[in-house]
């Protein structure tokens, strides 16, 4: 079974949010790691690029497959993560923590209350895996 | 995708097994097969370093007996049966007509048979082609001997050809890897040393005759077993219990099968290989012995050598970071050339590579500016590449 944490909050389309004020930690979850196997290259937007919720946001390619990863919510992309561009496999090793793969200062923050919560997420998770 | 269990899928005799060590499933030639235990690059680099072992049970084995088996098999294959003899294997393909493979296949000179070990998802329809062929093969070429008087020597069974579907009877197992001949080894308690690349020889276990085969799908030292379904549980065990320099082997999902045998440029059907790419064209005409007489696609075989195949295929590996994909189109000076055949990521070289079939004249142009540049045509982006050599990493089977 895969690591949900409680803290944090979760789009369908598998990526996690963790809000700090109006700042949004974007990653995707354990769940999304262990589906796309071992991550040998993301794409990930550059800073100042405005994205509204749904929008494509970035591009991951794993061994297997490649996949696109959107945006949980809207607003722009203050920071990205540039060691998962050295380091790939640091989203496979650490979804959570040192692969997080943006922040973005969310234009609507309002929009988190519709993202799921991790016990909403976990049917999620359990029904395509 | 652990959840493909569906009724209209076939289950390997290890099926229990892989679901014992936590295998991710998928579908592949009608059958549920693991795709990865741990992960594909683990597994990859496990056979690249000491030993991993693969379940290709899925594979499928025709027996050919009977009097005249090898001037048929001759018939039926493109490669020379002649050239190899008992406890020897050889690559081959089966054409139809045109020159369009039907499959890529090993053939096994068994002695007293040959046993052609094909692609699962092309089981089904080679031994179906296989019979309508030997169908054809009798009317055409056994003529009835005269029999003398008292004679016994030739029965009127002599003369045929059998055509036998046996691959629920066999497992199939590939333990590859740097130490797989001391695994091995170890296990059935004989030396290995003396079996040359594509020799085989039978051995026992468990009381029973298992075929022991040098040969594989990684570019690795390594060994495929041909065993009773029924024993097969026991020796895929046994070998991953066995603990060498404090190392154990790593069992191993099609998607590092896939990922090696790409590193090593080897063809796979359905991508290299099709009804609608002939053999010179895929680059294993080496497969193709247009002196050895008649047999099926040998008139279109020889023309398309005489006049050179319209598409070649090359290897390409990106400059850039990206993963190539069957299917993305490929174009050289801005002008699409052809497309990706395989395509993937090689954990050894850290880059994206692929196999592709282009444009003949493309390809020779190419060849001659030896750093070539091409792009890799995706959805989203073009990809840098350039033209290398196969295979990608050196090979390392024991010639």
């Amino acid at each position: 079974m895969s690591n949900i944490p409680e803290e944090l909050r979760y789009a369908e389309t598998h990526e996690w949010v963790k809000v700090d004020g109006k700042r949004a930690l974007v990653g995707i979850s354990d769940h999304a790691q262990e589906e796309l196997g071992d991550v040998v290259a993301l794409y990930l937007p550059d800073v100042g690029k405005q994205v509204s919720k749904g929008d494509k946001l970035a591009e991951i390619d794993s061994m297997k497959t490649s996949d696109v990863i959107y945006a949980p919510v809207s607003g722009t992309v203050v920071e990205v993560n540039s060691a998962v561009d050295e380091t790939p496999e640091i989203v496979n090793e650490d979804p959570y923590g040192k692969g997080w793969l943006v922040v973005i200062e969310m234009s609507s923050p309002g929009e988190v209350d519709d993202l799921m919560t991790a016990a909403q997420y976990a049917e999620v998770a359990k029904g395509d895996s | 995708m652990s959840s493909v269990a569906s009724a209209s899928l076939k289950r390997s005799p290890l099926h229990e097994e892989h679901v014992r060590l936590g295998a991710k499933m998928t579908e592949f030639g009608g059958f549920e097969m693991p795709v990865q235990y741990q992960g594909i690059r683990e597994e990859h680099l496990a056979v690249r370093n000491h030993c991993g072992l693969f379940d290709a049970s899925h594979m499928g084995e025709i027996e050919i007996l009977g009097h005249d088996r090898k001037a048929f098999v001759n018939y039926l294959l493109t490669n020379d049966v002649d050239r190899i003899e008992p406890g020897r294997t050889q690559y081959s393909l089966m054409c139809q007509d045109d020159g369009g493979v039907v499959d890529d296949l090993f053939v096994m000179d068994m002695g007293d048979r040959y046993l052609l070990v094909v692609n699962a998802s092309n089981a089904e329809t080679d031994f179906a082609w296989i019979r309508a062929r030997a169908e054809g093969f009798r009317l055409r070429y056994s003529t009835p001997r005269v029999q003398p008087v008292g004679s016994e020597s030739a029965t009127p069974e002599d003369r045929e050809v059998t055509v036998n579907d046996v691959s629920d009877q066999f497992a199939l197992l590939a333990l590859q890897g740097p130490r797989a001949e001391d695994v091995l080894g170890s296990v059935l308690g004989v030396s290995l040393s003396h079996l040359k690349y594509f020799q085989f020889e039978q051995f026992e276990f468990c009381g029973e005759h298992i075929v022991v085969s040098r040969t594989g799908y990684t570019g690795e030292d390594g060994f495929e077993i041909l065993l009773p379904t029924a024993l097969s549980p026991d020796l895929w065990r046994q070998l991953l219990e066995l603990e060498l320099d404090g190392k154990f082997v790593t069992p191993c999902g099609l998607g590092s099968r896939d990922s090696l045998r790409l590193e090593m440029g080897y063809s796979l059907y359905g991508h290299e290989l099709s009804l609608e790419i002939n053999p010179y064209e895929a680059g294993v005409g080496f497969a193709v012995r247009l002196d050895k007489g008649e047999f099926i696609g040998g008139p279109a075989l020889s023309k398309i050598k005489a006049s050179g195949p319209s598409r070649r295929a090359i290897a390409l590996q990106l400059t850039e970071r990206g993963v190539p994909r069957a299917g993305d189109r490929v174009s050289f000076n801005g002008k699409d050339i052809g497309y990706v055949t395989s395509g993937g990521y090689s954990p050894v070289l850290e880059r994206g590579i692929a196999m592709a079939l282009v444009d003949a004249q493309a390809a020779s142009a190419l060849g001659q500016t030896g750093q070539a540049a091409v792009s890799i045509e995706q959805r989203q982006r073009s990809l840098a590449a350039q033209v290398v050599k196969l295979p990608f990493v050196p090979s390392r089977v024991k010639r």
